[in-house]
């Protein structure tokens, strides 16, 4: 098998997902985009926390980190600041980056490391059987409670512009042609570029499969902030595409050069 | 024939510049030859509160305070008063204060130390000068510290500053040392050997300056007392190197981009103090389970949860021990003191690249911000890098080899894609939850720390004795000064100082152990954590009949000397007259 067909970047191990779970289509998008890009496998890792949507890495064939819960994305950024030339991604599920990592979300998005992030998003833990996440519609049936959620879902896209994010999109895993398209343009674009994927739980959410019906592309893409901001204010949580496309200084803007003839040097500072 | 021991402290309000003259002193005392230590001591507030530079100049290096504080120098009793406790005086104290300054407590009068009322404030006021200055000046006169360098050094640790500043800072060095003082005091006796050079650093800079010549070249951290100095040195330095340094969100983050580094090949350390430890611990955990090599420095101060940021203690031994889920092998070292810190930290490096597994360097306040004066310090000679791949088809990266160490594939190496998990995994890295491979694997990453051959670095034998004292960390140096008292008492005591803490070195203990009558352990904490560590793993087995006894008191204030000689003489006198002596 050859860098051309998507099934190279993918392992033999079978995945632990539902049947019709859309963690399938992310991975295949994945193995898609690499393929386009004609990347070598042994210079692409991906990196993860813990949840169904974190169990992808492994179902690759490139370098793979699955952590612990919401800490995917410091892995990734240490990797990437310590190893500039790989290729890193990170994918990471509702509850991983927008619960218990979400400080890290702000961060990776206020830093713009030249890396991507995908999360897949449930709008629900998977993992743990079905409990509310941050992105919960409110009315859905909350496990740990004895109501519906009545808690005002968190906006993805809105917390990764005002941090700083210079690539937003959203894609559908009904969408996996659109899904790898928008990858390609992530991995190319210097910085940190967020995919924000709508991903059906077909076990514990299974309305989420009328989301065919109802998702519909951006209007446009824009590199202004004050029109990114317009958009996805008004934004209903089912467009898809690329809505923000800007360039900004990527962090660190160098890679640290050696400055000295050996380390011995720094001993000077110290003999008075 | 002059003093050749000898300790003073330095007292005022946080931003008087009390430490900046206690390094003026320390430096032109080292000029003259002599060994010094200069401890830091603040209160919470950056300005205002209490401040003291205490140091000591010896004719042989010191790395702690002496029991009793010969000479003092108070700027301003009110704000020295609360904390007077903490300060060793006695009637052979002479101690010199501002006229204008509040009352003087009790207890110093008590105490019978003599005190010399000089009009500082004034005379600073009319020379338009500090008073620190005029106070360096004044213990240079005291000290016999030869003025001329003393000029020198401060002009050159001001070289920063404007003229006039320093104009006025000789000026007040003049006037204390030429002032004529109503008091007999003995100074230090000149020495012939003058140093040429000398090394000058603190504990936590050594920490860096070893870690980076052991290659550390990633590190991530967040800011904390006592820990960031420590970054601030590596920041700096690690750029000339080609390092990087990331000021991460949280310690969450710190750990785990040090995790990612390391896993890129990158030797990655991260430094912090107790309540960033306690962040750290889940992710130490996946770093031993995915077998990542990593340093972590904890510079204690005083726990728990807020505690004392800016005074030492060595109470995060338990959470350095303990703080993992699961069973979670891992290496816990420690610096024999402060001169040992870059002896330690290399080591711990090598240790971490070596068994692929996470160490934690117990360090302290203590440690991390005195000063000493001394000569270079031993630096660890680096014996291998970490083991790497060269990986084929098969390539299995938890490999279950004879030493559990498994050659580690880096991403960028072909053939050694793997997904590195902290979920339990077979020897592909395949999640797995079969009894066999938990088995297979937890004893590997247990077999891999037992195996290897620590030499002779794990600890430090001073003396002989039956009577064995055990400590690890900067009170070593306090107990040390107490062993000659001890023999002169007819007491012999032997000391050993841990550097590695985990796993405990049971066999080489054993052997230093083996005639012990009494094993006194010794600790700056509250709940004797290292008598309990070591009881569990090696008192309770069989042929330990030595009397155990536990010396354990918390922070703020630093053991002394004396109060170690009481312990030891209280705890085996009490047995020689056939009680029993459990303390
Ligand atoms: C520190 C910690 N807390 C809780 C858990 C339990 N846990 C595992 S996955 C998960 C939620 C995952 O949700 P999400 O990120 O949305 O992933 P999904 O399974 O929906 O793809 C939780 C709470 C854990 N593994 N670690
Ligand atoms: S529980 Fe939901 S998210 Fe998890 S694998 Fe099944 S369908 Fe996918
Ligand atoms: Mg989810």
């Amino acid at each position: 098998m050859t860098k051309e067909n998507p099934r190279f970047y993918k392992s033999e191990k079978k995945p632990i997902w539902c049947p019709g779970c859309g963690d399938f289509t992310v991975l295949t998008s994945i193995a898609k985009a690499l393929s386009q890009l004609q990347l070598t496998r042994e210079e692409v890792a991906i990196i993860s926390g813990i949840g169904c949507s974190s169990r992808l890495p492994a179902y690759t064939s490139v370098y793979g980190f699955h952590g612990i819960h919401g800490r995917a994305l410091p892995i990734a950024t240490g990797l990437k600041v310590a190893r500039p030339e790989l290729t890193v991604l990170t994918v990471s599920g509702d509850g991983d980056c927008f619960s218990i990592g979400t400080n890290h979300f702000i961060h990776a998005c206020r830093r713009n490391v030249d890396m991507t992030l995908i999360v897949m998003d449930n709008h629900i833990y998977g993992m743990t059987k079905g409990q509310v996440s941050p992105t919960t519609e409110i009315g859905c049936d909350d496990k740990l409670s004895a109501h519906a959620t009545d808690i005002q879902p968190l906006q993805p896209l809105a917390l990764a512009l005002i941090s700083g994010a210079s690539y937003i999109a959203r894609a559908y895993s009904g969408e996996p042609a659109q899904l790898t398209d928008i990858l390609v343009g992530a991995i190319q674009h210097p910085g940190f570029s967020f995919i924000h994927v709508l991903c059906q739980c077909v076990t514990y959410c299974p309305e989420q499969k009328g989301w065919k019906k109802l998702v519909q592309p951006f209007a446009e893409t824009t590199s202004d902030y004050a029109k990114a901001n317009q958009i996805i204010e008004q934004d209903n949580g089912l467009q898809t595409g690329v809505v923000y496309n800007n360039s900004r200084t990527v962090w660190p803007k160098e890679k640290t050069q050696v400055r000295v003839k050996s380390v011995d040097e720094l001993d000077k500072q110290f003999i008075k | 024939m002059g003093t050749q021991d000898l300790s003073l402290v330095i007292t005022g309000p946080g931003g008087e510049g009390v430490i900046a003259a206690g390094e003026l002193l320390l430096k032109t005392a080292a000029q003259m030859g002599y060994y010094g230590l200069l401890k830091k001591s603040f209160g919470a507030q950056i300005r205002g509160g209490e401040s003291s530079a205490m140091l000591r100049f010896s004719t042989e290096s010191v790395e702690c305070l002496g029991s009793v504080f010969q000479l003092m120098l108070v700027m301003d009793w009110k704000i020295i008063t609360p904390f007077i406790d903490e300060l060793a005086f006695n009637k052979d104290t002479l101690i010199i204060c501002d006229q204008q300054s509040a009352e003087i407590p009790e207890a110093i009068i008590n105490s019978q130390a003599q005190v010399c009322r000089i009009p500082l404030t004034k005379l600073a006021k009319q020379l338009k000068t500090q008073i620190n200055m005029i106070g360096v000046g004044l213990l240079a006169q005291l000290l016999g510290l030869p003025v001329a360098q003393l000029a020198a050094i401060t002009k050159q640790q001001f070289q920063h500053k404007e003229v006039a500043l320093i104009d006025s800072a000789i000026t007040g060095i003049e006037t204390g040392y030429n002032y004529q003082l109503p008091v007999e005091f003995t100074a230090l006796s000149n020495l012939d050997s003058h140093t040429k050079n000398y090394w000058l650093y603190t504990g936590n800079q050594l920490i860096g300056l070893g870690a980076l010549k052991a290659g550390i070249r990633f590190v991530a951290a967040y800011p904390i007392t006592p820990a960031t100095d420590l970054l601030e040195w590596l920041a700096v330095n690690l750029d000339k190197v080609g390092g990087t340094l990331v000021q991460a969100e949280d310690e969450l983050s710190s750990i785990n981009m040090i995790i990612g580094a390391s896993y890129g090949g990158v030797p990655a350390l991260t430094a912090t103090s107790g309540p960033g430890l306690s962040l750290m611990s889940e992710a130490l955990g996946l770093a031993i389970a995915s077998e990542i090599p990593l340093l972590v420095v904890n510079v204690n101060r005083g726990g728990p949860s807020t505690g004392i940021p800016t005074k030492s203690e060595q109470s995060d031994l338990n959470q350095a021990l303990f703080a993992m889920h699961g069973d979670a092998p891992h290496i816990v070292t420690a610096p024999i003191g402060i001169s040992d810190c870059a002896f330690t930290s290399g080591w711990s490096v090598n240790l971490a690249e070596q068994l692929q597994c996470p160490v934690i360097m117990l360090s302290d306040q203590f440690i991390g911000h005195s000063i000493v004066a001394t000569a270079k310090p031993p630096f660890f000679q680096r014996t291998a890098e970490r083991e790497t791949a060269q990986p084929d088809d098969n390539y299995q990266r938890y490999l279950n080899t004879e030493s559990g160490i498994s050659p580690m594939a880096i991403p960028g190496m072909a053939n050694g894609m793997y997904t590195a998990d902290g979920l339990t995994h077979n020897e592909q890295g395949h999640p797995c939850t079969l009894a066999n491979i938990q088995q297979q694997q937890l004893d590997k990453r247990q077999r891999k720390l037992l195996q290897y051959d620590y030499g002779p670095h794990w600890g430090q034998v001073d003396h002989c004795g039956d009577i064995k004292i055990i400590c690890f960390g900067s009170i070593r140096s306090i107990i040390f000064d107490a062993l000659t008292p001890l023999t002169n008492k007819g007491i012999d005591a032997s000391l050993i100082a841990l550097r590695l803490l985990a796993p405990l070195p049971i066999k080489q203990l054993q052997g230093a152990l083996s005639a012990a009558t009494h094993i006194i352990v010794i600790e700056q904490n509250h709940g004797g954590q290292l008598f309990h560590y070591l009881a569990s793993q090696l008192f309770y087995q069989a042929g330990f009949s030595a009397k155990l006894h536990s010396f354990a008191k918390p922070g703020p204030v630093p053991f002394s000397s004396a109060e170690i000689v009481q312990f030891v003489e209280h705890a085996t006198l009490l047995n020689k007259q056939g009680e029993t002596a459990n303390d």
